[in-house]
């Protein structure tokens, strides 16, 4: 499959009938929807499972697509929903054993799973606002595409933004007071 | 149309802490594996059958793939296992997993283990030619 091919020529050829425009469109995103999956399932397989029933809808529902938003929206969106489906009967936090058995499986060669900044958050945070901020700050989304992922406001995404934002720097805040007290420790020994 | 020009502004003094939640994004790369790969390719094939006009050939396959299996289930656990190859389907019924279902699927109650030998061996050039059909369609 030509790799010059836009995303809409290849949804365009997907909905022709060519299969091998359809894999090279999941091979487009399949790196940004398996990042998002793994950090938001509780397993490897929970993930994969989500990545397929995501693609099958994807291909179901092609001729739905409304091409005035990007596609990866509309992507995220039905990832979206299915890992609330999924995950619909699971508790709200994962455990650690949980997060470090989907970090095993990571292809980071600088994986430093302890430090990871979204492990701690995911205690903290409600599942609406690890989206809002993944959206926001990993794939660099805009407020309205947020909005559409989410299936909520722009004003809710643009409050919850801002409510998250100071969960994060009251973390962050402790973590830093932590690593002093760990200097001051270090000294007094 | 939806403008994408409200991005989230961080502060300049925040920057540090947005390419650190990109990089500990990254830590949650994996590949998809093969074998899900697979089943997609599959899914998306079957979807692909259903839309089409080859749907009834689809449908058919699907039938007799679904017979040979349930005739390799009888003759295993019910027949084989019994070794009273001279008993008929519903005689071995309970031991085999045949039901309703299975004489749904064209099993017949009189069959004994060597009708199910030849309506096998039957099935199975039936499904090659299918298969050979719906590869030329």
């Amino acid at each position: 499959m030509d790799k010059t091919l836009t995303e809409q020529q290849l949804i365009q050829a997907s909905l022709n009938g060519d299969t091998m425009a359809f894999q090279a469109l999941v091979s487009r995103f399949e790196v940004p929807l398996m990042r998002f999956l793994n950090f938001r399932c509780h397993n490897q397989a929970d993930a994969e499972d989500i990545f397929q029933e995501t693609f099958i809808n994807v291909h179901l529902y092609l001729t739905s697509y409304d091409n005035r938003f990007a596609f990866s929206t509309w992507l995220f969106n039905i990832a979206s929903n299915q890992v609330k489906r999924k995950l619909k009967n699971r508790p709200e936090h994962v455990t650690d054993s949980d997060s470090l058995e989907i970090l095993s499986h990571s292809t980071s060669s600088q994986a430093n799973q302890s430090g990871n900044l979204w492990l701690k958050l995911k205690p903290i945070l409600s599942n609406q606002q690890l989206d809002l901020l993944w959206f926001t700050y990993v794939e660099e989304l805009s407020g309205n595409d947020v909005a559409i992922i989410l299936e909520k406001s722009l004003p809710w995404v643009k409050i919850n933004l801002i409510r998250t934002r100071k969960k994060l720097h009251k973390l962050l805040a402790e973590e830093d007071d932590l690593s002093y007290d760990g200097v001051r420790g270090y000294a007094h020994d | 149309m939806i403008k994408s020009n409200d991005k989230a502004n961080l502060p300049f003094e925040e920057s540090a802490l947005k390419e650190r939640l990109k990089q500990d994004a990254e830590q949650f790369n994996s590949k998809v594996s093969e074998l899900t790969k697979q089943r997609l390719a599959a899914a998306i094939a079957k979807q692909s059958v259903e839309a089409s006009s080859l749907k009834p050939e689809f449908d058919l396959f699907h039938n007799r793939f679904a017979l040979a299996a349930t005739l390799s289930a009888i003759a295993i656990t019910g027949f084989l296992s019994l070794n009273t190859p001279e008993r008929k389907v519903t005689e071995v019924a309970e031991h085999s997993g045949a039901n309703n279902q299975t004489f749904d699927l064209g099993i017949q109650p009189n069959w004994n283990a060597q009708t199910l030998s030849k309506e096998s061996e039957a099935l199975q050039k039936d499904m090659e030619k299918l298969r050979k059909r719906l590869l030329t369609l």
